[in-house]
């Protein structure tokens, strides 16, 4: 169960980092159209927390 | 497990981002943006300035507008050919005219399109309409618009609004000017005159300064026109080349001289900031007049100016505080006691004499000025405004194309087309602006217009026609280069 949870929060966080890198290559050739309806800050924040979350999760799968 | 979770991710992701490609490429040429005063949208800005705007309203998210003119950008990521407006609006009914405007150039310069004018509501004149033009007549003595346009009446019971009549071409009774002018009034930065010509040359010395109080160049330019296309175009560069010591330095003298040219009006158009004085203009033409707006720079108050003027409304402004004073309109009393603020008084005069005891100032009216009562003449029809009124300019005729707005209860729908193709579009944004004539804040009156919605359809070339151009264009090119090779 807790490799399934560590699973999940891993392809979140995999998921989020390309969503990022696709919002920033679009707001490099259609400025703001991406602003215009989200934040990229708070993908940003969602993307550090998970990140985050990973590395804890996965010290604690390894002990 | 980890499959299906990718699949999931994955779809979301790849949806989000087509969704926000489809926005941004729009690839069907056609997209809508609506937007109420409580929702926050990227596309359509709010109103600005603040100070001409009052708060909005979140129950019935609806904003007044409290001072004209505002403002408000729609950004869109690629350019569109036409767009759309449709404005639900209401006001306190006492805004006789309610425009709609797209800037047109870097000049902030605007198209403007009526969304309402209650001078031409409120009249219930014989009406006919043809192909989108309207010609109200107060008897009726005309059938159709064309036997209007070929048997034209006597201008001065003419009004259009928001349609060009042809101009006048030729003075009757015209026989030039056997001696020379001088206008030794200097006057301050752009302004444009009409002049006219017959069976002499057209001759113009101008003599220039130059304040130096703003930054960059003050070059000068002079465009001739005869029937709204350039003839000439002459320019004076600044000498200086835009260093600004605040001392005021003689910029050099212009000497405008055409011969062999065909008989009528011409309008001369000097184009120049505000740093740049007109000191004296010596022309051997009779006629000099003045269009819309000029502004008589300060002369150390060297005697009044007298002024001749067919505006029905004369609006006078200053930013000098020694210049505040009371200005003679046809003999009545027009008090400027405040500067930056612009104050009018309605004339509805075919001739208006305006004594002005102190310089720098700036006068404006839909009509022209002059400073000599001869040199008056205006070759073009009489524009409607707000302070209109036909029963006492005795008007018998309006030509226009407006149509009234749709009213739904209190509140007015009215759409508003625009060719994009012509408009000024800066960083991604094209600007519009709601101009109500009249609507001034701080001024103690309850009037106001009040926005509810605002809705901007928008059509361009789909993404397959932009490819097809593209590829078209790339194809002539490579052709043009091997044919040039050979």
């Amino acid at each position: 169960m807790k490799s399934n949870t560590y699973i999940i929060i891993r392809e979140i966080f995999y998921i989020l980092t390309i969503a990022l890198s696709c919002f920033i290559l679009l707001e490099i050739f259609f400025p703001n159209i991406v602003q215009a309806y989200f934040s990229l800050n708070f993908v940003l924040i969602l993307w550090l927390i998970s990140g985050i979350v990973v590395i804890v999760a996965k010290l604690k799968v390894k002990s | 497990m980890i499959a299906r979770i990718r699949l999931i991710l994955y779809s979301i992701l790849i949806l989000i981002l087509l969704f926000l490609i489809y926005q941004a490429i729009v690839p069907f040429g056609k997209i809508i943006y609506n937007v109420s005063f409580c929702d926050n949208s990227f596309f359509i800005s709010k109103l600005k300035p603040k100070e001409r705007v009052g708060e909005i309203n979140k129950l019935g998210c609806t904003q007044k507008i409290i001072g004209e003119p505002v403002y408000f950008n729609l950004n869109t990521q690629r350019t569109f050919n036409e767009a759309k407006l449709t404005l639900t609006y209401r006001d306190d009914g006492g805004n006789n005219i309610i425009e709609l405007g797209l800037q047109a150039d870097k000049q902030k310069n605007y198209f403007l399109k009526p969304l309402e004018n209650k001078i031409v509501d409120s009249l219930s004149w014989n009406k006919i309409e043809q192909d989108g033009v309207v010609l109200l007549q107060r008897e009726q003595k005309f059938k159709s618009i064309d036997e209007f346009l070929i048997n034209i009446p006597p201008r001065e019971e003419i009004l259009t609004y928001q349609y060009n009549l042809t101009p006048r071409q030729k003075i009757a009774s015209y026989s030039p000017s056997t001696q020379l002018t001088t206008i030794n009034q200097p006057l301050r930065g752009a302004y444009q005159f009409y002049t006219y010509v017959k069976n002499e040359p057209l001759d113009f010395n101008l003599t220039f300064s130059d304040l130096n109080i703003n930054q960059g160049a003050d070059d000068v330019k002079i465009v001739v026109y005869y029937q709204n296309k350039p003839i000439t175009e002459k320019t004076l560069p600044d000498a200086r080349g835009g260093e600004e010591g605040r001392q005021k330095t003689s910029a050099g003298d212009f000497n405008l001289n055409l011969s062999d040219l065909q008989e009528g009006f011409y309008k001369i158009a000097v184009n120049a900031n505000d740093d740049v004085i007109t000191e004296k203009i010596s022309t051997a033409q009779k006629i000099a007049s003045f269009i819309n707006r000029i502004w008589l720079a300060n002369n150390n108050n060297e005697g009044a100016a007298t002024l001749f003027s067919d505006a029905p409304e004369v609006t006078i402004s200053t930013l000098n505080a020694a210049s505040l004073q009371t200005v003679l309109v046809n003999k009545q009393e027009l008090i400027i006691p405040e500067t930056y603020r612009q104050f009018s008084l309605p004339t509805r005069q075919n001739k208006s004499e305006i004594k002005i005891a102190k310089s720098d100032v700036i006068i404006s009216g839909a009509g022209v000025f002059s400073f000599a009562d001869n040199s008056l003449y205006n070759p073009d029809y009489k524009k409607m405004t707000k302070a209109s009124d036909v029963d006492a300019e005795k008007v018998n005729y309006i030509i226009t194309t407006y149509s009234p707005a749709q009213t739904t209860g209190e509140w007015k729908t009215k759409t508003v087309s625009f060719d994009l193709t012509n408009a000024f579009r800066y960083e991604n944004n094209y600007n519009f602006m709601i101009s109500a004539p009249g609507l001034i804040a701080d001024d103690g009156a309850e009037d106001y217009v009040e926005i509810k919605n605002i809705k901007i359809e928008l059509k361009g070339k789909t993404l397959l026609e932009k490819i097809k151009e593209n590829l078209k264009f790339q194809i002539s090119n490579v052709k043009s280069m091997s044919k040039s090779k050979i």
